[in-house]
């Protein structure tokens, strides 16, 4: 023993020395260990160039979802999500427009095939209105001859394209559409939104004794159920309580259960900045900690899933149109509805014993009620997914605005953003050109075919 | 080892050698029994008393509690200087006998007469044994201070050693402005040793606090005394170690018995009440330290590990206290004990291993062959080592001039200089008095200096002197021809040409004023053509400067009234610029065999054959000495080749510091090309700092310029792999300074491609980034680089600047800056290599 200590304190340089390599090699073994089992994406982190665009950053982790390795950002990565809202809006840039031989020149200036020509990811300095990572003029590349068929246009500056047209979605602002809504009032006598179409089922409702897990449950919460359709409909306790591999109780849901039944508004959840952390990954989910929009401090910690904002067991539909938004949102735009008039008729709506359709609720623009076209019968759902209608905003005029409002008064009041911001209480400041233009090329056309 | 016996050695000799003294007339007997308090502080102080039979205690009896200060065994003596350095109030000091006790009371012989002192200052701890002449000598001077006069001041030079014979100085040192005290002294201690015999300046300021008196001894004196007496040495470097250690305290020295064998005390008391001391037995090689730290409370019996070495005579003992190491004796050499004060003060516990290193080789620590110490670098213009110019020392080269031919080193600026000496062991410098300064001619002046003490030592013409001056904190030398006679000894004289570029020369002809610190080497080198040969004439080819040789053989020859035929062709561009021009054509007029010819170049009257040819005919076997610029010699020496002057008789006499200018103005591109490339890179990197990210362009048809280069996925992969090879050259230059064997091309070429690679790296880190570094690993990728090249710059820049300032200190923030290049630009690729595959996955 003594000997050993001898030699090793004699060859003390040589052990310090074999020591640094030795902790050298553990570190960076360490470093490669971590980086194989890290399973908090931190190391994926660490990689990251920039932060995402408010649609994206939710999931900025999960690489995968648009990058294929040593593939970058293939087109079909952005399709996977929003080709149906593409398909929807009938986008008016769509590729094959450009697959087109006669726009082959174009091509050349602006590869407008890729979605990643004009939205790139990871570098947030760079971004623009709708994500654009483009000097905002590109239209000129192919419409810099655009005065010469529409006069009107001639003195146009070309960085100012989007306060009327939209690349993608142009709906709102097809001509055909703003020709036929010329000379409208600002707001419509007697009208409504769409009522939720509610089906009608034939078994009977359940009573408090039907239960099927009496024992997990109290009398405020029997009662609660009881008035509920889910009571008149038949859904027990084990409809959503149950745990699917072992079949017994428990008192976490999951996303699943509801969509069993509300597949499209669980969908729309999913597909909306609130539900997204959950698409992408379902054990995850969205917090009003993680939001990029001011938000409430005493709020901070909470998880967001669909009873959130319908709150269980009552899932009263219209508490969660206002309520909840109010508690965790703090922009001054959802602080500025309760002096709207919009709110005044909400509360209308609310003191009259059925729902008319005529108050505006935070959910009647920004979940609004939809056709269901795919089940080919005339119902309507609520549209979850709360940001498919807000870029660009012209959006919501064909599904909520013109239910109430005229077309000139809308689109003069989405444009202005002081408006938007102090929620609609006075008349727009702004006033388009839209409509004056669509007029007086109308009444030109009309000349030319007279004489 | 707890308590240290006081005996001052004025009487120990006395009371060795003989028996107890009979009753004095002047002295009276104070007879005490055992445990009896005999006299008080204030008595004490009144007359000496000398301990004639049993012992004594000295003891402080402050707040009842008694603290025994000194023991005092028979023979010692008690003495007002000894009561000084107990740092105890007179009033709470009291005399105690530990045995029955006769003290002498000595009253008719003053306690403060000269005899005294001087006895005192003969057998001072210091000077034991060594034979102090007559007191009467020239070197020695008494001198009495007042209280609260100045001894000497921080930052004077030194002229004298002091010793302590009464009263109290207060040494105090003057710290980023505040005038702090260091300790007190008291009797029988001194100072001033370490700036004498350093030849430094006062390192502190020394103020009497009581009614001083001192013993001066001359610089000189005691560097003599110091040079011849073995003993006095080894006292000052072991007293010496103890004297640098911090803390504030003070150090007591007495002469003691011990044993029965004389010892040196040392006894070192720290303000917290700790106290170390060192014993060292004068007639054998036996120390004791001893540290007595009052959190040890010695309860029980020290641990003790032991080493001894029969063969070899040595024995060593540790003491432990609660595994703490509170003593140390050693019987023999110990090379190493001194630096084992510091480990007994710090109270580390020894590890295990130590401890059995020790009992085995009797060393705590193994005697690693400090591997980096060698390969320091004396020299830098040279690049020679501290190991080799350590064993070039051991093969013989003793001296400056002897080391410097054999390994090169200290030829070119001569900066390093010092750091040989001090290799070698000695510096023979001198501090000199700046007498006079004449200007003799445009841009050049002659220095006279003058001796502190007594005179020059001659020399012979052509000998020079290496001149160090203390600038800007820094002690800088250059050599220079005496141009003084021969056996001038009052003054030495150089004559020096104020060089544009020169740093010496430029400080020496504007900023030197008399109170200038500077200081000499005796005269050295030099060619001399011996006695045989002077039948025969000496000639001079001379230009410019190159005259202080011939200056020198001239006003020595009109000095001694030699018969040296001598011929002296010297040049220079105008009339003007000779120097000593009258003086020169003055002694032409006096020396019959003197000739001189002054020769304008200006006037197209070069030296040439035809003059060489004219020489050799008036002056057949004559000797040649040749001194002047690089290109006038190297013509000249052809010239004589030629006309078949045999290579025995030609001198060409060269200056080191000739030699230094070109290797400066040699460098000087290097250094200006050096200078420009750090400057961009600085610039460069400020430029990464101070500037934002380039912004998008506001319009798809004007893009800024450039901007293609950052935003195209093609040139990004053309800047970013053209950047990753350029690194890979960069890190070629560490290759070539690492492994010794590549050599190929000077190193301050590799150097400014090195730079130049780093300047392009950053030009292409901007075409790839836009000066945007994104976040997370870019950024650290961009940052690290940036601050890679910024911290290369940096180094570059200081480095220039020291040669600038031609200071060859280490400076240790610079190698702390380039060991974070090195380890940052060891570090990239890795991250780099993460950066390339992020690119292509993603």
């Amino acid at each position: 023993m003594q000997a050993l200590l001898i030699w090793a304190w004699k060859n003390i340089n040589a052990i310090r020395k074999a020591l640094i390599w030795l902790s050298a090699t553990l570190v960076f073994l360490g470093i490669t260990g971590f980086v194989v089992w890290d399973q908090n994406n931190i190391a994926k982190t660490a990689l990251l160039p920039g932060t995402s665009t408010n649609g994206h950053y939710q999931f900025e982790q999960a690489c995968n979802t648009c990058h294929t390795p040593f593939d970058g950002v293939p087109t079909k990565s952005c399709t996977q999500c929003h080709a149906e809202e593409l398909k929807q809006a009938d986008d008016s840039h769509r590729a094959k427009v450009f697959r087109d031989p006669r726009n082959a020149a174009d091509l050349e200036k602006i590869n407008a095939m890729e979605c990643t020509t004009c939205h790139n990811e990871h570098s947030p300095e760079k971004v623009t209105e709708l994500g654009v990572t483009i000097a905002n003029d590109f239209c000129i590349h192919c419409h810099e001859k655009v005065a010469d068929d529409r006069p009107s246009h001639k003195n146009l500056k070309f960085n100012n394209c989007r306060q009327c047209h939209n690349y993608h979605d142009n709906r709102a602002l097809h001509e055909d559409h703003l020709e036929k809504h010329t000379n409208e009032p600002n707001t419509f006598v007697n009208t409504a939104v769409p009522l939720r179409t509610e089906k009608q089922f034939t078994t009977p409702p359940l009573q408090a004794k039907d239960l099927d897990w009496q024992q997990a449950s109290n009398e405020q919460i029997t009662q609660a159920w009881s008035t509920t359709r889910h009571a008149a409909v038949s859904i027990n306790c084990s409809h959503c309580h149950q745990n699917p591999s072992t079949k017994t109780f428990t008192e976490a849901t999951t996303i699943d259960s509801c969509k069993r039944c509300h597949t499209k508004q669980t969908e729309g959840f999913l597909a909306g900045k609130h539900g997204i952390t959950t698409r992408i990954d379902p054990a995850s989910s969205m917090s009003p900690s993680d939001a990029r929009q001011p938000m409430y401090e005493e709020v901070l910690h909470k998880q967001l899933g669909c009873t959130s904002c319908h709150s269980d067991h009552t899932f009263d539909t219209r508490i969660a149109a206002v309520e909840p938004c109010m508690k965790c949102h703090a922009d001054t735009h959802t602080q500025a509805y309760k002096q709207s008039k919009h709110y005044q008729l909400y509360l209308t709506e609310l003191d009259s014993n059925r729902p008319t359709g005529k108050g505006v609720s935070c959910a009647t623009c920004h979940m609004p009620r939809l056709k269901d076209t795919t089940s080919g019968s005339d119902s309507y759902y609520v549209q979850h997914n709360q940001n498919d209608n807000l870029r660009p905003n012209s959006k919501m005029v064909r599904e909520v605005c013109q239910h109430c409002h005229g077309l000139e008064f809308t689109l003069n009041a989405l444009a202005d953003p002081a408006l938007i911001e102090n929620n609609f209480q006075e008349t727009p400041s702004i006033a388009l050109k839209s409509i004056p233009m669509v007029i007086s090329r109308k009444n030109k056309k009309k000349i030319t075919q007279t004489n | 080892m707890g308590e240290i016996m006081h005996e001052t050695t004025l009487t120990t000799e006395h009371a060795t050698q003989q028996p107890p003294p009979e009753k004095p007339p002047w002295a009276e007997h104070i007879e005490a029994e055992k445990d009896e308090t005999i006299l008080t502080g204030q008595q004490l102080r009144q007359a000496l008393f000398i301990v004639a039979q049993g012992s004594v205690q000295i003891v402080s009896c402050s707040g009842g509690q008694k603290q025994i200060l000194a023991e005092i065994e028979e023979g010692g003596c008690i003495y007002r200087g000894l009561l000084d350095t107990l740092e105890s109030p007179p009033d709470q000091i009291a005399l105690h006998s530990s045995a029955k006790t006769t003290l002498l009371k000595i009253t008719g012989l003053p306690p403060q007469t000269d005899r005294f002192n001087f006895q005192l200052a003969q057998q001072s701890a210091l000077f034991t044994n060594i034979p102090l002449h007559d007191e009467t000598a020239p070197w020695f001077t008494r001198r009495h201070l007042a209280p609260g006069t100045q001894l000497f001041a921080q930052n004077t030079t030194c002229d004298s050693f002091y010793l302590i014979l009464a009263g109290k100085v207060a040494v105090t040192q003057n710290i980023a402005g505040n005038e702090e005290l260091m300790h007190h002294l008291g009797s029988g201690q001194y100072i001033g040793d370490h700036a004498v015999i350093n030849h430094e300046l006062h390192r502190h300021t020394a103020t009497a606090t009581t009614p001083l008196s001192v013993i001066a001894i001359s610089a000189k004196h005691f560097t003599t005394l110091y040079r011849r007496h073995k003993e006095l040495r080894e006292r000052l470097k072991l007293f010496g170690a103890i004297n640098q250690i911090p803390g504030n305290g003070f150090v007591t020295l007495n002469k003691t018995i011990d044993k029965i064998e004389p010892t040196l005390n040392c006894l070192y008391q720290f303000p917290g009440g700790q106290t170390l001391s060192i014993t060292q037995q004068l007639n054998q090689p036996i120390n004791t330290i001893t540290f007595d730290n009052h959190k040890t409370v010695n309860t029980a019996p020290p641990k003790e590990v032991n080493f001894e070495d029969a063969k070899q005579l040595r024995s060593r003992t540790l003491s432990l206290y609660k595994n703490r190491l509170t003593s140390i004796t050693s019987v023999g050499e110990w090379e190493d004990l001194n630096t084992l004060v510091l480990r007994l003060l710090t109270c580390k516990k020894p590890k295990p291993w130590e401890l059995a290193l020790f009992r085995q080789d009797g060393i705590l620590h193994p005697n690693l062959s400090n591997k980096h110490a060698e390969e320091e670098i004396f020299c830098k213009c040279a690049n020679i080592s501290k190991g080799t110019l350590k064993q070039a020392i051991s093969r013989g080269h003793d001296n400056l001039g002897k080391l410097a031919d054999e390994t090169g080193a200290a030829k070119t600026c001569g900066n390093c200089a010092p750091l040989l000496e001090e290799l070698l062991g000695f510096s023979h410098m001198q501090l000199v008095d700046v007498a006079s300064v004449e200007e003799v001619a445009p841009n050049i002046k002659s220095f006279r200096f003058h001796p502190k003490h007594g005179e020059f030592p001659t020399h012979q013409a052509g000998q020079h002197i290496r001149v160090q001056a203390f600038i800007d904190g820094k002690w800088v030398q250059r050599s220079y021809t005496l141009t003084s006679p021969c056996d001038q000894t009052h003054y030495y004289e150089i004559t020096v040409k104020r060089e544009h570029n020169g740093y010496f020369s430029r400080w020496l002809h504007d900023e030197l004023t008399e109170t200038s610190i500077v200081r000499i080497s005796p005269p050295q080198g030099g060619y001399t053509f011996n006695e045989a040969e002077s039948n025969n004439a000496l000639i001079y080819l001379v230009a410019g400067i190159g005259v202080t040789p011939a200056i020198a053989k001239i006003r020595s020859i009109h000095a001694n009234h030699s018969d040296q035929r001598i011929y002296l062709d010297y040049s220079a561009s105008t009339d003007n610029n000779f120097a000593y021009k009258e003086e020169l054509q003055k002694y032409e007029q006096k020396i019959d065999h003197l000739f001189i010819n002054f020769r304008t170049t200006a006037g197209h009257k070069r030296i040439n054959q035809n003059t060489i040819k004219q020489l050799i005919h008036h002056f057949p076997n004559a000797s040649y000495i040749i001194c002047g610029p690089m290109g006038y010699e190297s013509t000249v020496s052809k010239y004589l080749t030629e006309q078949g002057v045999m290579n025995d008789c030609v001198h060409v006499e060269s200056f080191t510091d000739t030699h230094s200018r070109q290797a400066s103005q040699h460098l000087e591109k290097e250094n200006l090309i050096s200078a420009i490339c750090a400057s961009l890179a600085l610039i460069a990197v400020l430029m990464f700092c101070l500037f934002p990210a380039i912004p998008t362009s506001a319009s798809v048809l004007t893009p800024i310029p450039l901007e293609y280069f950052w935003t195209d996925n093609f040139t990004q992969q053309v800047t970013g792999y053209t950047m990753l090879g350029i690194v890979v050259c960069g890190l070629v230059m560490s290759i070539r300074k690492r492994i010794k064997k590549i050599n190929a091309g000077k190193f301050v070429w590799w150097r400014i491609a090195h730079m130049l690679i780093g300047i392009s790296a950053i030009t292409l880190l901007f075409l790839h980034t836009g000066l945007s570094f994104g976040s997370n690993l870019n950024m650290v990728l961009g940052i690290g680089f940036v601050a890679s090249i910024l911290l290369g710059a940096t180094t570059m820049a200081t480095k220039l600047i020291d040669l600038r300032r031609k200071s060859a200190d280490k400076d240790v923030a610079r190698s702390a800056i380039n060991i974070i290049h090195i380890l940052l630009s060891s570090a990239l690729p890795a991250v780099l290599a993460v950066h390339i595959f992020m690119t292509y996955y993603f």
